[in-house]
């Protein structure tokens, strides 16, 4: 059946790459403008000695970079930060992983499917909102104090309010959710013939956990641990409403820098100081977790 | 009635090739199949006929008229997909309407071009049906009516067979056929199952790392295999390595003649013998035609037919396919004689 | 075992949601000094009405969402489209750029805003907010209409063009009515993501031009009223109603727990 031939030559591919690109576009043009291009300005401003203005041109420096040096305190708010983010980070993976254990275990069917929804519905609503909440719960003389009172009489846990604890307690309050999910998801994944097979060879309690739950759950609770530690060191709206006068972290002073001093510069600096941290946090992990042999 | 025709066609994916200057005349009215293993490119080739893919090189006709840059949505071909691709949040009726709404066909006139396509495929009566709510044979059955009842120009199925159960293939091998001959529409079909390609078919063209190997109708392709390939892909076939001579080919020192044309004495040659050709003898008796003597390695017994497995004296394994008409009088360790018409020793390229 | 697991997400779902009901019964409450018992009256709430400073914060935080959701829902479902063609070049480093605007702490994007908009001259107020929200909640909207789009059988498209569809009819026709569950959930995620949004909201305000959650920043800070509580907790009852419309057409955990 062979034809004659009709066309010869090379052509031009035609295919949808014009198109693609328009779909594109909107989306990531939207997010230069508004994300990429504007951390990149602020790197720019991280260099600068002050905010350019008409009369007052900046001149470049690094001197924003050695804040720490320069200001000792700044180590002390730094480690406040870090503190905060490994309490807070902790108590989320001892309170989730066994919430998310018992999730998938314990609760079967659309009552599970119910809860899952429960535990995760909190972190999409305002953060701001449940901070608030936990004023009236913590407050002297507040809703704690109150039910520990109709417990036994006369007893109270005074002044949690504006404390590094308060801090603490609302922090996991946001974040909880996170470590329940991500646990969640790779509990869920483990096949219940596995600990059956397990139990009947023999292994108790701990051995199951030990060898089985917790290096295959471990995928979860590290990305819960980045996805909680990251937004922790950054927060400063917990800081400020709960911990008052001791609440000043790196969040605080670098919202200082913006709303108060007008230091962008320095701010601009310690942000990307933080980022820096935590991007370095990021790849040890992610490191550490490709240095395991394929699990 | 209008055929197609494909000339030079050339289509690489990044740097792997998968068609190489491929040129194709399918006849108008006739349902010619597409046969090769996964990755042999008849699927691109097909979809480069309806226009899914461009051609890097080469060009497409679809009756006489030149398409190649012609988009999909204006070539009015029929397309039935291996999936079937129904819309499932439309009802049967809706999806067969989907066709003639887009050719400006509205209205009662539509609506009766649809239901009477329906009957054609023996589905009337399931208009108000959603996909899910139908079998896989109910399903490929409206995926056939909405791939014609636009009265495309061309009908171009993707295995569309290949996800039904043995028995509804067959099934609608025969109904696909019976429907093609009543519209006689030109039909272009993919598959990988030869014996499909074989009662379905018109012209079958076997397609390997993507070139058209051999294309005919059915029995000639598969009488007259021209290369090894298109020999062991469609069909069985034993091979036989051997020395040309002026008279025939001679294969562990006897002289098998054939009727094809041979090469200058000397060069090397394989002949090709499909394993229902040959008989088997356990005396030297039948001496007429190519006999080659062998031993009985296996036999396996199917109920109406037997497979032996043989070897000849210089070790090469052959198949034969016997119909048990007769208890056959060979046994295991036997040495028997086979033979056959020398027009069935068959010149295949190595 | 199972009684004590039970126990344990029972006392986990208490932390969770105890506080959050004190504030609701707060704000429900006829005193203003947490006083017990409670009085259940809707005081708190008829008092917002006459308040011009909670009434233009909400006009205005409903005003941001409701834009961010357009854009976004529209913006990001093309994306999620072309981010699901076979033949996409890069789609790795396109997908990765989706991460920052999720990833990066909003104290850092936030900053980074207000530092780039006020040296650029795009300047504070809505049309800023909107512009980063809009940033926020995209990368969402392709993370939900992604996973739809995937799920969706294969090869649709080319069976509406084989009939005669061009591919905006074909996507049209066949493509987005099967996608309408994932856009519209997306896009009540979006409106929630800019509702419940304080973060980049808080830098981007000025003092005539704020929303909900940063009016309740700022009242919390210099002393909270009563009508705090019933601000929050219309706020909270709004994106709770958002987000179990969104589990419901997504699925539960939908695009991030689902096995």
């Amino acid at each position: 059946m062979p034809a004659e031939r009709h066309a010869a030559g090379p052509r031009p591919r035609r295919t949808g790459t014009a198109a693609t690109a328009a779909l594109l576009a909107p989306t990531y043009l939207w997010l230069a403008v508004a994300v990429f291009l504007p951390l990149a300005g602020m790197l720019y401003f991280s260099l600068l000695t002050g905010v350019p203005a008409p009369h007052h041109p900046a001149a470049f420096t690094a001197e924003n970079y050695l804040a720490f040096v320069r200001k000792p305190y700044l180590l002390h708010v730094a480690w406040r930060s870090l503190a905060l983010g490994l309490w807070t980070t902790g108590l989320c993976a001892l309170i989730g992983w066994p919430a998310a254990l018992a999730l998938s275990r314990a609760v079967r069917g659309r009552a599970r499917d119910a809860i899952f929804l429960l535990t995760i519905l909190p972190f999409w609503t305002s953060g701001l909102v449940r901070v608030l909440s936990w004023t009236m719960v913590l407050a002297d003389h507040g809703l704690l104090d109150r039910a520990l009172g109709a417990v036994i009489p006369g007893w109270r846990v005074s002044d949690l309010l504006y404390t590094f604890p308060a801090i603490v307690i609302g922090l996991v309050h946001a974040y909880l959710p996170y470590m329940i999910l991500t646990c969640y998801v790779s509990l869920a994944a483990i096949d219940p013939a596995l600990i059956e097979a397990a139990r009947g060879l023999g292994a108790r309690a701990p051995v199951i956990f030990a060898r089985i739950l917790l290096p295959i759950s471990l995928p979860g609770l590290l990305s819960g641990a980045v996805l909680i530690f990251v937004p922790v060191i950054g927060s400063f709206m917990e800081p400020r409403i709960l911990g008052g006068r001791v609440g000043v972290t790196m969040g605080t002073v670098i919202e200082d820098q913006f709303t108060q001093a007008f230091d962008w510069p320095l701010g601009a600096a310690l942000s990307f100081t933080m980022l820096a941290a935590v991007l370095l946090l990021f790849g040890v992990l992610y490191g550490a977790s490709r240095l395991r042999p394929a699990a | 009635m209008v055929g197609v025709d494909v000339a030079g066609v050339s289509k690489g994916f990044g740097a792997v090739p998968v068609l190489d200057d491929v040129s194709a005349a399918f006849a108008p009215g006739m349902l010619t199949s597409l046969l090769g293993p996964s990755g042999s490119g008849k699927t691109t080739l097909l979809r480069i006929i309806a226009g899914f893919e461009t051609p890097d090189r080469g060009s497409v006709r679809i009756g006489g008229e030149t398409v190649t840059d012609t988009p999909v949505w204006r070539r009015q071909i029929g397309m039935v997909f291996q999936s079937y691709a129904l819309f499932p949040h439309m009802t049967v009726l809706q999806n067969v309407l989907f066709g003639l709404h887009r050719r400006g066909v509205r209205g009662t006139d539509a609506i009766a071009r649809a239901r009477a396509t329906l009957d054609l495929v023996r589905l009337g009566g399931f208009e108000a049906r959603r996909p899910a709510q139908l079998s896989g044979g109910q399903q490929q059955r409206v995926a056939l009516a909405r791939a014609i009842v636009t009265g495309p120009r061309v009908l171009l199925l993707d295995e569309p067979l290949s996800a039904l159960d043995r028995r509804l293939r067959q099934e609608m091998q025969v109904e696909l056929r019976r429907i093609q001959r009543t519209l006689n529409l030109t039909t272009i079909f993919v598959t990988h199952d030869q014996e499909e390609a074989l009662t379905l078919s018109d012209t079958v063209a076997i397609l390997d790392h993507g070139r058209i190997v051999q294309s005919g109708a059915p029995a000639e392709v598969y009488e007259r295999p021209r290369s090894r390939f298109a020999a062991s892909f469609l069909g069985d076939a034993n091979f036989l390595a051997g020395t040309a001579t002026a008279d025939g080919v001679v294969v562990s020192g006897r002289l098998l003649r054939t009727a094809d044309p041979l090469p200058s004495p000397g060069s090397a040659v394989t002949l090709a013998v499909r394993p229902e050709k040959i008989g088997l003898d356990t005396a030297d008796s039948a001496a007429d035609g190519n006999t080659l003597p062998a031993i009985v390695q296996q036999i396996i017994y199917a109920g109406a037919a037997s497979t032996f497995l043989l070897a000849a004296e210089d070790g090469t394994l052959l198949r034969v396919f016997a119909q048990n008409r007769d208890v056959p009088a060979a046994a295991l360790g036997q040495r028997v004689v086979l033979h056959w018409a020398p027009a069935h020793s068959v010149v295949v390229a190595a | 075992m199972r009684p004590l697991a039970r126990a344990w997400l029972a006392l986990v779902l208490a932390f969770l949601y105890v506080p959050v009901a004190v504030m609701v019964a707060m704000g429900l409450n006829a005193s203003p000094l947490y006083a017990l018992p409670l009085h259940f009256s809707l005081h708190w709430f008829a008092a917002l009405a006459g308040d011009d400073a909670i009434l233009l914060a909400t006009r205005n935080s409903l005003l941001v969402a409701l834009v961010t959701c357009v854009v976004a829902t529209a913006i990001g479902t093309l994306a999620a489209v072309a981010l699901a063609r076979p033949d996409l070049r890069g789609r790795g480093v396109l997908q990765a750029l989706l991460l920052p605007p999720i990833g990066i702490p909003w104290l850092i994007s936030g900053t980074a805003m207000l530092v780039f908009f006020s040296w650029t001259g795009i300047g504070r107020g809505l049309h800023s907010m909107m512009l980063g929200h809009v940033a926020l909640a995209t990368p969402y909207v392709v993370l939900v209409v992604g996973p739809g789009l995937k799920a969706l059988p294969p090869n649709l498209e080319d069976a509406a063009k084989s009939l005669g569809a061009t591919p905006a009819d074909a996507f049209r026709s066949v493509t987005l009515p099967l996608l309408l569950p994932s856009v519209v959930a997306a896009a009540l995620f979006a409106f929630a993501v800019s509702l419940d949004q304080f973060v980049i909201s808080y830098f981007l305000a000025t003092p005539g031009v704020t929303t909900l959650p940063v009016l309740i920043y700022g009242a919390i800070r210099s002393g909270f009223t009563p009508e705090i509580n019933a601000v929050s907790t219309a706020l909270l009852a709004a994106s709770v109603v958002l987000l179990l419309g969104f589990a419901r057409l997504a699925g539960v955990g939908g695009f991030l727990g689902r096995r």
